[in-house]
């Protein structure tokens, strides 16, 4: 392989991983804009959007597309059953104890899989064809080229909603200023749930996404670790910030694996962030503090 | 007799069980009528105003006593939101428009007070850039960019929108030049005219508010200290001292002792 090859390859690959971490990161991102709180959870809630899709579709074998159907409503009602159950009843007390809660969720989600599908690993089948793409001479892997596509369109959706539909303007009033939001008549606590249950879909087909790359175990909202150092890279409150720092850390990981040795790989976000917040605490274009972490 | 648009009786409010903002105020705001409520700063306006509109519990307040009924309705303890849908729109001290937003999607907003009531969809806002041209001119600007007075009058504008019955107005000369204050309080005459909403208006330029309204109270430390029509009020002594700057020896006196 050429020289250029490889770094074409690797680059597509990095984005690949990047979408999905832009993608887990626009849950986040969603969430922690309408209602201040940081969804540690949200991996967790990947991770059982996955589980779904598995069952649907290799258990009681599904087409993909129903299976995954499925999986986004069912995890919009586990988000929507977690928002009422749970944090509506921390309304007023300290955003801290609420982000402590999200801890608690994610621990349950993780044990209930664990318990449900035991510690093993899972084969999901290939949610987009492997057919190879090719620019010239150059091959590139289809998984990774229609993974991008796909990540892309979805954060393209993402964003037209919030920028022309009538409910992204409630959640943008919300997230700018709650009680002027209710005074505009907006039922702030039912944006809340919308912004959970959205993060709960997106999540999972980020999840099914990861999944099928790699494979599906409990542990793979474990994800959401490197999606934190994401976020807080793009800025806590940034839709754009945090697709721009979704792919640069995908792309970031892909090259150190390509040219630096073994382990570095798993640091290297990390010190990417570091670095960041040296120059700018409060990421790429974040706009609020992020004390409330 | 003409029934009231909004009644107070008794209202107690307190932040955080310590201070008390508001004690036992009671005041009346008539159907189609514009109201005053004048006073210091800290003597409680902007609480009643917040009580009226269900903010308190937001704002960690809580009303103590005291009953609050809107069109007849015991209207105490409803969601902020859900008061606004039946017509109860507060324009905040401040203005608060979504900086981030363009005007028109600031007007978007303010159509979720229309929820339940009738049949939501994107109209033109024709209404609203009728009273304030200059809206319509900066529609697809960012709200951010308008000056004191445009956004003002979007925060308005914002309130218009919902079809309001009555319209709580907090501070709206706050920070602007006189001719704009003229401008925006000739509007809110209109508004109230035309439309026949119920207004009750916060105002430290007690001189434009009494100009305006027809009844006018004075809060003093959370109570009641004057009432009375707003040309009387404008007519008295020592509120000409204490509220419109026109005192002979500018000492500040309370009401309460006043003979």
């Amino acid at each position: 392989m050429s020289g250029l090859q490889v770094f074409l390859e690797y680059t597509l690959a990095g984005i690949a991983t990047g979408g999905v971490y832009t993608l887990v990161g626009l849950g986040f991102v969603l969430v922690f804009k309408a209602s201040g709180v940081f969804n540690f959870a949200m991996g967790d809630m990947m991770m059982a959007g996955a589980y779904t899709f598995y069952l649907c579709a290799v258990v009681f074998d599904l087409h993909w597309a129903v299976a995954l159907l499925i999986a986004v409503v069912f995890s919009c009602a586990l988000a929507w059953l977690i928002e009422r159950t749970v944090l509506r009843r921390m309304m007023g007390q300290p955003v801290i104890a609420v982000v402590m809660a999200t801890f608690g969720i994610g621990f349950v989600l993780r044990g209930i899989a664990a318990i449900a599908f035991g510690s093993e690993a899972y084969q999901l089948p290939a949610l987009l064809p492997r057919a190879p793409f090719f620019i010239g001479d150059i091959m590139l892997p289809g998984k990774s080229v229609r993974g991008f596509v796909l990540t892309t369109g979805l954060c393209g959706a993402i964003i037209l909603f919030l920028r022309y539909s009538r409910a992204g303007i409630a959640l943008r009033a919300t997230a700018a200023d709650q009680i002027t939001a209710y005074a505009m008549g907006i039922n702030v606590r039912r944006v809340f749930a919308l912004t959970w249950m959205a993060a709960a879909a997106i999540g999972t087909v980020a999840g099914v996404i990861a999944a099928s790359v790699t494979s599906l175990t409990p542990d793979l909202g474990t994800i959401g670790l490197n999606v934190l150092g994401v976020v807080i890279l793009g800025g806590l409150n940034s839709v754009g910030g945090v697709i721009v720092a979704g792919l640069f850390i995908g792309w970031l990981e892909a090259m150190t694996a390509a040219y630096l040795p073994g382990d570095i790989r798993e640091i290297t976000p990390y010190i990417a962030v570091l670095a960041m917040l040296m120059i700018r605490p409060y990421g790429l274009f974040g706009t609020r503090p992020v004390e409330r972490i | 007799m003409v029934p009231a648009t909004l009644v107070l009786t008794g209202v107690d409010i307190r932040y955080q069980a310590s201070v008390d903002a508001v004690r036992d105020l009671s005041l009346t705001v008539p159907r189609g009528g514009i109201v005053a409520l004048l006073g210091a700063n800290g003597a409680g306006k902007s609480s009643t105003l917040n009580a009226i509109s269900g903010f308190l519990p937001l704002l960690r307040g809580r009303m103590m006593a005291g009953r609050i009924s809107f069109e007849g309705e015991d209207t105490a303890g409803l969601a902020p939101h859900a008061l606004v849908r039946r017509g109860v729109l507060h324009v905040r001290e401040g203005r608060h428009v979504f900086a981030d937003m363009t005007v028109e999607e600031n007007l978007v907003a303010g159509t979720f007070a229309l929820t339940g009531r009738r049949a939501v969809h994107r109209r033109g806002f024709d209404e609203v850039y009728g009273y304030f041209p200059i809206l319509a001119q900066r529609r697809k600007g960012q709200a951010g960019y308008l000056s004191g007075g445009e956004q003002q009058m979007l925060a308005i504008g914002r309130a218009l929108v919902a079809e309001p019955r009555l319209m709580l107005l907090d501070e709206p000369s706050l920070g602007l030049a006189p001719r704009v204050v003229a401008e925006i309080f000739a509007i809110i005459a209109r508004i109230n005219r035309e439309k026949g909403t119920s207004i009750l208006l916060v105002e430290q330029n007690a001189v434009m508010a009494l100009g305006c309204a027809q009844y006018a109270y004075v809060l003093e430390n959370g109570r009641v200290a004057a009432e009375g029509s707003g040309a009387s009020l404008a007519a008295d002594a020592s509120i000409r001292e204490l509220y419109l700057g026109v005192g002979a020896d500018g000492a500040a006196r309370s009401f309460r002792d006043a003979p």
